[in-house]
């Protein structure tokens, strides 16, 4: 476990996740204080990534849960393993020892755990967990009111057994690519994180920590188009992963500099929308490759 | 040392009370959460003490602004248990302000009238206005018109237009509940009532597939040309809002501001303060084309070709690039399953859809309705119904 911020921000260098001391903050205090932590921003700046490096940092096991519209308890939460049920209904059939109770068929051994319920009921102190539960947004407003239960008070409630509760909370890190509000009483319960596009020199940090083998002049001449590229408008603007794909994609093709060939072959790299390449194919290309040889 | 400790509790507890005064939701446990937090963080350094604060106090982007210029105002001395007194003293000036508006607002309250919401406005943005179409009562010949109505006669009209978009939001609602006898087998249930009879399962229960909620996306125009009618039509989102979950409801004139979170669990007349406090250009000039690139752009995770339904409400004055409008109108109608325009002037008998934006949208319009009265609202509601 951590004793400072510092100690978060390097542990997480090391796993090469490169972040401002702000985010290192936030992690540590989401350790110590044992809250959820809300990390929002526009989609491929490494959100959910803080939960992949951090469970490696922590040595411990990620469980995640991938939010989706009618994401409902018997996908997020528990199921009851009915073939079990049927066939312990049948053994006590055949072994002419009928069902006395509800108690024999729901209790916790015919419980299928799915990724909240197996998070909350981690055994011991060394099998400790970091739940990732990702792009919330996308989940139903009703699903919300769940996660409420268990992210304030770490304990799922099951009508046929009683409460379980956590003996050891989980490091929670929830993402959201704000298409909608979350609710106001869930967000009150974590802590809030904004993730913005980097700049240039910490673009410049992730995609050398990220693509050793990358040449320093392409790296330079990436990080620089991306940071003209977000500044257009385009419907999609590129995150870091993009600009990982592209570095990653050009060096496959064995370009050593940008020029409008490499960017046109692999433009689909960072814009993901026929519009987009459209508008930039058109117009922004000559703008986007100028501002690069300004910036040497 | 247990002094400064002291201070430092009473001034988080200040800073806590000045952020709620902006609006900034800060809950007892936030406080709480906060406060033990500070035994965690080197308190010398300004900045992580910054973090532990916003992280705990703000949830979301759109609180950082006030919380940033709060901060700064607040705890402007290197030492955080010194804060900068004198901003406190503002702020409760500014709180009492506050209270008075408050108060004259109530007092207004007891005679309502239309001219009131426009009195509200600043004299520049009057001036504004004035050259801004303005629509000469000639022109509007129905009686029934809301711009028309008097004063006593107002306090009725609202509470229509409230009771009819609940009823609105019923319909909405009852969609979950429509559906045969169910098509899937509830192992729960069948497996529980099969213990009376020992195990054998006797009867199967079935479930039925829960439909989809139709999601509903309300843009409503709060510019200049739009004034009266946009009032009438907030407090129809602010009902559905607060009786149907399903809604996502936008404001724009220039630019677009996404109003969801004002609305909900609000009285509409502090809705109403908030909206024309935080929503930009209010009563500004119209760009529909941006508006909608801007809610594409930003939320276009909204869209669904099955369950989304797109209400804008808007006279069609468009100030901006009708080309945009054009476009944005086109991949909107690919991307949602109905695309409803209401438009107050439709309530002339002589109006025709002829400005530059009203008729660039029509053809890409599915239903083009009148919204100026109780009965347009009723066909509305039909509308929805059927939908």
């Amino acid at each position: 476990m951590f004793n400072s911020i510092e100690e978060v921000q390097k542990a997480m260098e090391e796993e090469k996740y490169i972040c401002e001391r702000s985010l290192a903050t936030v992690v540590f205090l989401a350790l110590k204080l044992e809250k959820p932590l809300l990390l929002e921003g526009e989609a491929g700046v490494g959100k959910t990534e803080v939960a992949k490096v951090m469970t490696q940092a922590l040595g411990r096991r990620l469980i995640r849960l991938q939010c989706y519209e009618g994401l409902d308890v018997t996908a997020a939460l528990y199921e009851w393993n009915y073939p079990k049920q049927l066939l312990r209904i049948k053994m006590g059939e055949a072994s002419r020892q009928p069902l006395e109770s509800v108690e024999n068929i729901f209790s916790p051994e015919f419980l299928i755990q799915r990724p909240l319920l197996e998070a909350i009921q981690c055994e011991s102190a060394d099998q400790h967990i970091v739940l990732l539960i990702d792009e919330v947004d996308r989940s139903d407003e009703e699903f919300e009111a769940f996660l409420l239960e268990i992210l304030s008070d770490f304990q799922i409630t099951i009508p046929e057994i009683g409460t379980i509760s956590a003996k050891h909370r989980p490091l929670v890190i929830i993402t959201s690519n704000r298409t909608r509000e979350i609710h106001d009483a869930l967000k009150r319960r974590c802590l809030y994180h904004w993730i913005d596009f980097p700049p240039f020199e910490k673009e410049y940090r992730i995609v050398a920590t990220k693509v050793p083998t990358i040449h320093e002049t392409l790296a330079r001449q990436i990080c620089s188009f991306m940071q003209t590229v977000r500044g257009k408008d385009f419907y999609k603007k590129p995150g870091i992963a993009e600009t990982l794909d592209w570095a990653n994609a050009l060096i496959q093709l064995q370009k050593d500099h940008l020029d409008r060939v490499a960017v046109e072959e692999t433009l689909g790299c960072i814009l993901k929308h026929f519009e987009d390449m459209k508008k930039m194919k058109e117009t922004d290309l000559a703008s986007c490759l100028s501002a690069l040889g300004e910036s040497g | 040392m247990k002094h400064q400790d002291s201070d430092l509790l009473k001034n988080i507890i200040l800073f806590s009370q000045a952020l709620r005064r902006r609006k900034v939701g800060v809950t007892i446990d936030n406080m709480l959460d906060a406060l033990r937090g500070i035994s965690l963080i080197e308190l010398r350094k300004k900045e992580d003490f910054y973090h532990l604060l916003r992280a705990n106090f703000v949830s979301g982007k759109e609180e950082m602004d006030t919380f940033d210029e709060l901060f700064d105002q607040f705890w402007s001395f290197g030492d955080p248990s010194g804060p900068f007194t004198k901003e406190i003293i503002d702020e409760e000036t500014d709180a009492s302000e506050e209270k008075e508006e408050g108060s004259s607002f109530e007092s207004k309250k007891d005679q309502p009238s239309t001219k009131d919401w426009s009195d509200e406005r600043e004299e520049s943005e009057l001036k504004e206005r004035k050259d801004l179409p303005v629509y000469s009562p000639d022109e509007i010949l129905q009686q029934k018109d809301f711009t028309h109505f008097r004063a006593e006669e107002l306090e009725k009209v609202k509470d229509w237009v409230s009771i009819f978009s609940r009823k609105i939001a019923t319909y909405l609602s009852r969609r979950w509940k429509r559906g045969g006898k169910g098509d899937r087998l509830d192992f729960r249930r069948s497996i529980r009532q099969s213990i009376k009879y020992g195990g054998e399962i006797m009867e199967l229960k079935m479930k039925e597939r829960k439909p989809k909620p139709l999601r509903l996306i309300l843009v409503c125009d709060v510019s200049g040309s739009m004034d009266i009618y946009s009032q009438f039509f907030l407090r129809f989102m602010h009902e559905l809002q607060n009786h149907y979950p399903h809604c996502e409801a936008f404001a724009f004139s220039t630019r677009l501001s996404h109003i969801t979170s004002l609305l909900k669990r609000r009285r509409f007349e502090q809705t109403l303060r908030l909206l024309s406090g935080r929503v930009l250009d209010w009563s500004g000039g119209t760009n529909i084309g941006a508006a909608l690139h801007q809610l594409h752009q930003r939320h276009s995770d909204l869209f669904h070709p099955n369950r989304s339904l797109f209400l804008i409400f808007s006279d069609g004055w468009d100030r901006g690039d009708t080309m945009l409008l054009e476009s944005e109108l086109k991949s909107l109608k690919r991307q949602v399953k109905g695309l409803i325009w209401l438009n107050p002037l439709l309530g002339n008998q002589n109006y025709q859809p002829l400005c530059k934006g009203m008729s660039t949208a029509l053809p890409y319009v599915d239903h083009f309705l009148p919204y100026y009265n109780f009965s347009s609202l009723r066909k509305l509601g039909h509308l929805i119904s059927k939908i």
